[in-house]
């Protein structure tokens, strides 16, 4: 399986929201309660369109909740 | 590890479509126990589909929020990559189909080596799509 390069901080940013359920989280930003899950454990790398949608509903900046480790890094 | 409303329909989906595989090919084998078969989809029925319909219809009364989800961008990645495997298992059938007919097999034959290859796909598209659920696209 490819190695995800792309870190984030979703777990974070969550428990600094009033500690917002990964469900709410899910429905803020129009994606399943599994999807948040994978996006958080690394598993997943969302699409530039989702990753917007998850920086919005916590109003940062989307290079706050993603960030790219290239691999001379 | 909770499972989704959509993992345990496709566990089921997969439990009842094993079984109708595994007895096709036995049958294709042994022909004395193809004698059994309306026998053997009765039980299947009764085993598997009527549990799964219960299931879904008391889930769905239960949680309807999370029965009436619609797909993600996730799972519609994990649909298209276990549809590729499927879409492979088809085309190798079909040269094995022709083959069959190529060399006169009876028909007798073909037909429950067409079923076999089209469960076959099917369990090969859901088997991926649970691969995919738990490990990650």
């Amino acid at each position: 399986m490819r190695k995800n390069n792309i870190t984030n901080n979703v777990r974070r940013l969550r428990f600094d929201a009033e500690e917002m359920t990964q469900q709410e989280l899910a429905e803020k930003a129009g994606a399943t309660r599994q999807t948040i899950h994978h996006i958080e454990k690394g598993k997943y790398s969302p699409s530039l369109e989702l990753a917007f949608r998850i920086a919005h509903v916590f109003n940062t900046p989307l290079k706050e909740v993603f960030q790219y480790k290239s691999e001379e890094q | 590890m909770k499972l989704t409303f959509r993992e345990n329909s496709l566990w089921f989906a997969l439990i009842a479509l094993t079984l109708m595989f595994v007895k096709t090919f036995i049958s294709l084998i042994i022909p004395d126990f193809s004698n059994s078969d309306i026998l053997f989809f009765y039980n299947i029925f009764f085993v598997i589909t009527l549990p799964m319909l219960a299931y879904i219809i008391i889930f769905s009364l239960r949680n309807p929020k999370e029965a009436n989800q619609k797909s993600d961008e996730r799972n519609v990645i994990i649909e298209n990559k276990s549809y590729k495997y499927s879409y492979i298992v088809l085309i190798v059938s079909h040269f094995h189909i022709n083959l069959n007919i190529f060399l006169h097999k009876p028909t007798s034959t073909i037909a429950p080596i067409l079923f076999l290859y089209f469960t076959f796909s099917i369990i090969i598209m859901i088997s991926m799509k649970l691969f995919y659920y738990h490990k990650g696209v």
